[in-house]
């Protein structure tokens, strides 16, 4: 059974068509790398899959529940890393996993052991009482990631985890991710960083304008002798010449 | 339970630390809204007993405003609602049903003590309306029992209709 199904997942903003048709398929205790540029559907297609947003047309499944029909019952089988971080404000690092430890009804003595050894791993522990309004991008990211962990879910989303969070912290998420695919989870990631993902997933997809124009394994690409890079400016655009821009220094 | 509970908890307190934060009260007007927040609740304390003098003499002018006053005083904490109080788009990924969300935002509603000073106003003037109706009522008794060519009528009436409630009770 596959961990994240869709069937012709359709969504619209006005006239804009945001994710047109998508059909995906992502085995369990994969890493499931979503690509796309600026405004392509990437968060979008996060957004239907956690619930975020309702699609026009379509369903998607998650472990074998529908997306429209069982909203609730996903949710709590799923991590959620969203695109806005989804924090309050003037709340700390701590108090943030303890209330997610709480709202995934963990209790309160299991949410501590969990929150204390997430803080450790993401190098949060000297910085926990900071409130969120207050740290830095990458402590907010990492933050909203150990939040998205606590409960262990059986799928993660992530939308661009590694966008301002320093070397040593992206090492150490990416090794995490592994060793939790390794383990059976299913990992769906969006970023822009290509080295990252090219290392770290098993398969991935090209989204244009709200539609797939590749789907591949990364091990296919680098047999063929291309790049994940290489694909990924062929599908989505030319390569902009300098000459147009003789005024800058 | 737990769940709205922690958030709306979590919520109180952020609020609270944003409120306390230095220079906080000259954000967004808050501190001349506070002040004239006040001054408006002491005037309206004391509207409510002269509406209360005013209707005793059949001039239900004066409560008509106040209650009109009241219900545009409510649309200031729904209308602000969105920067003060929880973001429902914060919590929707997590796993809350709709009745969830509903009461998140309902109860994130009362954390500004703006809010706290209509609900006072609010149950003032019920209680007042309540403690009129009762005089009314009391009033009303006292009248009918001083004339004695109604007071046997009256009383007939009442027990009939207990009578009455009491058999279909027992039907």
């Amino acid at each position: 059974m596959a961990a994240i199904e869709t069937i012709g997942l359709t969504k619209s903003f006005g006239n804009v068509i945001a994710v047109s048709d998508l059909n995906l398929n992502i085995a369990k205790g994969t890493i499931f790398g979503f690509l796309g540029p600026n405004g392509s559907g990437k968060s979008t297609t996060v957004k239907l899959l956690t619930g975020l947003l309702k699609a026009d047309h379509g369903d998607a499944t998650i472990c074998g529940l529908s997306i429209l029909h069982s909203p609730l019952e996903v949710k709590k089988k799923i991590g959620v890393l969203p695109e806005d971080l989804a924090l309050f404000d003037a709340v700390t690092i701590w108090e943030h996993l303890l209330m997610a430890g709480a709202v995934h009804e963990l209790d309160k003595k299991d949410s501590e052991r969990r929150a204390e050894q997430l803080l450790d791993f993401l190098d949060l522990t000297s910085t926990r009482n900071t409130y969120v309004d207050q740290a830095s991008t990458g402590m907010r990211k990492k933050c909203a990631l150990a939040m998205a962990l606590i409960h262990n879910p059986e799928v993660l989303f992530l939308d661009e985890p590694f966008e301002g969070v320093d070397p040593v912290a992206s090492r150490n998420i990416k090794d995490l991710l592994l060793m939790m695919a390794d383990r059976g989870a299913t990992i769906f990631i969006t970023s822009h960083i290509l080295e990252v993902v090219e290392r770290l997933v098993q398969n991935f997809a090209i989204i244009v304008s709200g539609e797939i124009v590749c789907s591949q394994s990364v091990e296919e690409t680098l047999r063929s002798g291309q790049t994940l890079e290489d694909l990924f400016l062929k599908y989505v655009g030319r390569r902009r010449t300098l000459e147009t821009l003789e005024w800058v220094r | 339970m737990g769940q709205i509970k922690t958030i709306l908890h979590c919520q109180g307190r952020a609020y609270w630390r944003r409120v306390t934060r230095p220079g906080s009260l000259t954000v967004g007007n808050q501190g001349i809204l506070l002040i004239v927040s006040m001054l408006f609740f002491m005037k309206y304390v004391r509207a409510l007993s002269f509406a209360g003098n005013e209707i005793a003499k059949g001039n239900p002018g004066s409560l008509e405003r106040l209650l009109f006053a009241i219900t545009l005083a409510w649309l200031f904490p729904l209308l602000s609602s969105t920067r003060s109080t929880v973001a429902i788009r914060t919590v929707r990924h997590l796993p809350l049903s709709l009745t969830d969300l509903f009461f998140i935002k309902a109860g994130s509603l009362f954390l500004p003590p703006f809010s706290w000073m209509v609900v006072a106003g609010s149950l003032a003037i019920g209680a007042f309306l309540f403690i009129d109706f009762v005089a009314c009522w009391i009033d009303l008794v006292s009248n009918v029992e001083r004339s004695a060519p109604t007071a046997g009528t009256f009383w007939d009436l009442g027990a009939r209709v207990c009578c009455g409630w009491f058999l279909r009770g027992k039907g």
